[in-house]
């Protein structure tokens, strides 16, 4: 069962206006499209396996997994982060970032987690973009103990 | 970050390498809200260290970090000057006399030798120069591979190893249209190896391919990869290590090894063996590799600090080609101290420390900073944590205002050095582009400086940035 979301608070997440005077933009998913100038269905097929921010990323927003990103794939609600599978290359630096195991390749996510591709792909659209790591959430302590990691 | 507001002047930070680290220092420099200036110095003259050079051209999903690279480079106070090496066309002192802050980002150059009879045998080579020939690195263009051998062993069970061997193991048609050098594709076209060894020291359990590159070994076309059951019974301490909640790759490893030891008989082209608990102890032939003899080994300690112990037996397999894949190192910077037995430079969270004592001015991050470990992404975080520590610093950097990348430019105009410059690599990109296009390639690299260097006598009218 997915939360309402009411509206996040975004202090502290947009840095990204300070970047934007300098003209660092964000990384977008138009951007993959052009890389090497070769439209997508002419380059090399690779298979896509998307990442995804799972169940135990709840209350704790640690985000050492958003340092270790080398796009910019993570976006974030009061709750939990998400990846944006249209950015994400699929690399893998996040999951051994995660302390609590949050983050899973699709192909080796737990029975039961199917769900979780489609609410990173939407909640990623819709919410806004997050680069450099937080101070964790006051519960993400407790919620680190709570899942014994 | 409040330091930066009432700064004098700029805070001018030359970064030493392109490669992730570096441009992750200067994306961290450059998102703080002190007003800093950045010379990122290259050897090359085209950007982007192994992201380039080292990153396997049918993964072109991974190469796509250079896209934020170049928009890294784009942004206002940073500026580009490739080939120029330190070392050979400035020093570190000279930075330091124009900068205020040295950021080291050389990654590890150079790998780690065996140290066994016959190394330097014909035949046998390292993953260092077969990955920067495929890939045009200009330092290894000329390089030499005989792939009309039928047996190649391949040292060490990392991720370098594994691109290795997929790059070998591949049929020829489906690198034809990735970025891979054309000097490269027409070698591996003639290639005759069928057998593939793939050597390791410790146990199926220690093995470092991420889960993913390995399983990619197992699925590639007309291959097939196996393993030897009896090597896949683990010890008390390997059980332990999987039960780990960490160490989740491993049993995702675990599980295809024993999948590949599974393995009933295939009719594929080509063959890819894992081994284990077998150290290199000699390369022998006359002329050229005709075996490597390795020692088997058994694991002792307990877990997670298991090492690798003769047994006193040896073994032999009888090849054409030894590719060892054991690690890369650093290269020591004259000046700077160096810590041979990491090959890193000694440092404390990113500080170059002489003895305890932290050299004033001088950061180091990435590969030159941790050792030849991490991914591309390791290294944002990694460099990240050594801009903190700079910027932290700020106040007694600034003290006396330097000249910055003015005052570097005037000292390599006085010395004659052609300094490649953002719009110049802009120029050398789209000539690569072009030139790939007839092959349906996303590009075509240059793999001679002089030829990099030609496009840009060539053009008349250079793009502006
Ligand atoms: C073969 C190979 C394949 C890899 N594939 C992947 C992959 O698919 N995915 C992934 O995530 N990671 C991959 N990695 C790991 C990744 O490439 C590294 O983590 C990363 O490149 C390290 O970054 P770095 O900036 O420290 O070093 P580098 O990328 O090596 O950059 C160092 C730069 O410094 C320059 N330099 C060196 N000395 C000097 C000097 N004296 N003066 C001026 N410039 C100098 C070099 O030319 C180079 O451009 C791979 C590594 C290797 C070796
Ligand atoms: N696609 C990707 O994501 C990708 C691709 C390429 C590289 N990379 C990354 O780049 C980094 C470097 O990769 P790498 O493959 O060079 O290093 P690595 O992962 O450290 O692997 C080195 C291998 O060599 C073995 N070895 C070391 N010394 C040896 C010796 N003296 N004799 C025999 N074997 C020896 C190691 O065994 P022990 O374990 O026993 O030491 C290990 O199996 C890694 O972090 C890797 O993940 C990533
Ligand atoms: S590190 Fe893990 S738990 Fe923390 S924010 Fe990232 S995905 Fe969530
Ligand atoms: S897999 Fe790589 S690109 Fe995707 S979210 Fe994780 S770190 Fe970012």
């Amino acid at each position: 069962m997915q939360k309402q979301l009411s509206h996040p608070d975004l202090s502290g997440l947009l840095e990204l206006d300070s970047l934007n005077s300098r003209g660092l933009r964000p990384f977008t998913a138009a951007d993959k499209v052009t890389l090497g100038r070769v439209k997508p269905q002419d380059r090399p097929k690779e298979t896509r396996l998307p990442h995804i921010v799972t169940d135990n990323c709840q209350r704790c927003r640690f985000t050492d997994c958003v340092g270790h990103c080398p796009v910019e794939c993570f976006h974030s609600d009061d709750e939990r982060l998400y990846i944006d599978p249209d950015v994400c290359i699929d690399c893998g630096a996040c999951i051994p970032a995660c302390p609590v195991q949050a983050i899973y390749e699709v192909i080796d996510m737990p029975d039961g987690y199917l769900p979780w591709i489609e609410i990173n792909a939407e909640r990623s659209r819709m919410l806004p973009l997050i680069i450099a790591k937080q101070d964790p959430l006051p519960t993400a302590e407790a919620r680190r103990k709570e899942l014994d990691f | 970050m409040q330091t930066g507001r009432n700064a004098p002047g700029p805070l001018h930070v030359a970064v030493v390498g392109s490669g992730p680290s570096g441009f992750y220092a200067a994306e961290a420099l450059l998102r703080s809200e002190a007003d800093v200036r950045i010379s990122m110095i290259e050897r090359l003259p085209t950007p982007y260290g192994l992201v380039r050079s080292g990153v396997a051209p049918d993964h072109p999903n991974l190469k796509q970090p250079m896209i934020v690279y170049d928009r890294i480079a784009r942004t206002e106070g940073f500026s580009f000057l490739g080939n120029v090496m330190i070392g050979r066309d400035v020093t570190v002192d000279e930075l330091l006399a124009t900068h205020h802050a040295v950021v080291m980002a050389c990654g590890a150059q150079v790998d780690k030798r065996m140290g066994i009879p016959g190394e330097d045998l014909r035949g046998s080579h390292t993953a260092t120069e077969f990955v920067g020939w495929y890939n045009g690195h200009p330092d290894h263009r000329d390089r030499t591979f005989d792939l009309s051998q039928e047996v190649a062993v391949i040292v060490g069970q990392g991720n370098v190893a594994a691109d290795v061997c997929r790059i070998l193991a591949k049929p020829v048609d489906e690198l034809r249209q990735s970025d891979i050098s054309a000097h490269a594709i027409e070698v591996l076209a003639e290639s005759k190896i069928r057998e593939f060894y793939v050597v390791g020291r410790r146990g199926p359990a220690q093995a470092k391919f991420t889960s993913k590159e390995l399983r990619e070994l197992g699925s590639v076309t007309d291959c097939v990869a196996v393993a030897n059951a009896d090597e896949c019974i683990l010890n008390e301490q390997c059980e332990k290590e999987l039960a780990e909640r960490s160490n989740m790759n491993a049993t995702k490893n675990m599980e295809l090894f024993r999948r590949f030891a599974d393995q009933i008989a295939s009719d594929a082209r080509r063959r890819i063996t894992f081994r284990f608990f077998a150290s290199p102890k000699e390369l022998v032939g006359q002329e050229r590799v005709e075996k490597i003899v390795l020692t088997r080994n058994r694991l002792e300690g307990i877990a997670f600090s298991q090492v690798a112990r003769p047994s006193g037996e040896t073994e032999e397999i009888d090849c054409g080609l030894v590719f060892r894949s054991i690690g890369y190192r650093g290269v020591p910077i004259s000046e700077l101290p160096f810590d041979e037995d990491r090959s890193v430079l000694p440092n404390k969270v990113g500080r170059i420390l002489e003895g305890d004592r932290p050299l004033p001015g001088l950061y180091v991050t990435g590969w030159l900073k941790r050792g030849p470990s991490g991914i591309i992404g390791t290294n944002r975080a990694d460099s990240m944590e050594t801009v903190e520590n700079l910027l932290a610093d700020f106040p007694s950097l600034t003290a006396d205002p330097k000249p910055g990348v003015g005052g570097l430019q005037q000292l390599l105009e006085e010395r004659g050095v052609r300094s490649v410059n953002l719009s110049d690599w802009i120029n050398i990109d789209s000539a690569e582009v072009e030139r790939g296009k007839k092959e349906g390639k996303p590009r075509e690299k240059f793999t001679r400086i002089d030829d990099m260097l030609d496009v840009l006598a060539d053009i008349t009218c250079p793009v502006r940035v």
